[in-house]
């Protein structure tokens, strides 16, 4: 959980080097997964930083800097999809391989995982609308509360529950299968 | 409650959502609880895959190849497009009946000229070149040689007929006869 750790924060400003170490690769494997683009999110997460910067000289910075730099790479990933046909065919032509993530070893876990699942889940996180991608990345990838995943996509919560609804309906069938 | 949750329920209750008689339910009813579980655990698999494992590689191909068929559907439609334009329109150049057309509107227009060049008492000798120009035998031109202007009704053999004529073979000869 991210969110709520404003006192942690507060006793002592983090150091931009310490908020890049801390949140770097989370915001990669994010921005990853919101665009599908490895050059795309790498970008993103570059301009993030740079807002980070410039937003620690202004008076009053954010208690919260997960939540903020959270706020921040979703809003600029947001952007980069309305950015036009170009970004779009980027996007649908471009690899996707690659995509940094937190952990490259395998787990028992990950090896008792089929190829066939994990191509069927991919697929089907792919095959997510835009919004139902965003609202199921933050609230149960990042752990964001509903209200605070309303609040940063510009919905109300019961929008979010029900995007939230179809997104997980549409990955379990994928999990499950044909069984399903 | 009495009745079993629903799927979006189980889901809100995964969420960390949901309301405490939801909670009830599920604590007491095995059949939720069993459902409850198994959608954790398939929710706990997709979380899996998607932060700890790679995405496949194979949507360059499939994307690639869906581009080059539009493209090449792009470029049927433009070639149909400019072919049924020119059939439905047909080419610049004029037609049989466009030329048939022209060639009346041209000659309407020369008889229009010619009638009063060859006039010779103020009416429109509309009967001009019926009048026997092509019918005279080389007996009538040697008759009416003399059949000129301005004593070719007192001539002894001049007509009207044989006047034009002469009148005519002067028109088409100047250089001669002049």
């Amino acid at each position: 959980m991210l969110i709520g750790d404003a006192p942690t924060i507060a006793a002592r400003s983090p150091t931009y080097e310490e908020l890049f170490e801390r949140h770097a690769g989370r915001l990669h494997r994010l921005c990853g997964l919101l665009l599908a683009d490895r050059d795309e999110s790498r970008e993103v997460v570059q301009d993030v930083f740079l807002k980070l910067h410039q937003a620690r000289r202004q008076p009053g910075p954010p208690c919260d800097w997960a939540a903020w730099l959270t706020r921040v790479a979703v809003n600029a990933c947001r952007d980069r999809r309305r950015a036009g046909w170009w970004w779009r065919f980027r996007r649908q032509s471009d690899r996707v391989e690659d995509v940094t993530l937190t952990s490259k070893e395998p787990t028992p876990e990950e090896a008792a995982i089929s190829k066939e699942t994990w191509h069927r889940i991919w697929a089907a996180f792919r095959g997510l609308s835009d919004r139902q991608r965003d609202v199921f990345v933050l609230r149960h990838l990042e752990g964001w509360p509903t209200d605070a995943v309303a609040s940063t996509l510009g919905l109300t919560p019961g929008s979010v529950k029900r995007h939230l609804f179809r997104a997980i309906r549409h990955l379990r069938t994928a999990a499950v299968g044909d069984s399903a | 409650m009495s009745r079993c949750l629903s799927d979006a329920a189980l889901i809100s209750l995964l969420a960390g959502d949901g309301t405490a008689d939801e909670r009830a339910h599920m604590t007491a009813c095995a059949a939720c609880g069993d459902r409850h579980r198994r959608v954790g655990s398939e929710l706990t698999t997709v979380r899996h895959v998607l932060l700890a494992t790679d995405p496949p590689r194979t949507r360059v191909v499939a994307r690639t190849r869906s581009w080059a068929i539009a493209a090449v559907a792009a470029s049927l439609v433009v070639t149909l497009a400019v072919w049924g334009h020119v059939a439905i329109r047909g080419p610049d150049a004029p037609g049989p009946a466009a030329r048939q057309r022209a060639d009346h509107e041209a000659s309407v227009l020369l008889t229009e000229f010619s009638l009063p060049m060859f006039s010779t008492d103020g009416r429109l000798a509309a009967s001009v070149p019926d009048v026997g120009v092509l019918s005279l035998s080389a007996d009538a031109l040697d008759r009416v040689a003399d059949c000129e202007w301005p004593d070719w009704a007192a001539t002894a053999g001049c007509d009207e007929t044989a006047h034009v004529a002469r009148l005519l073979d002067l028109f088409e000869a100047p250089d001669t006869e002049l």
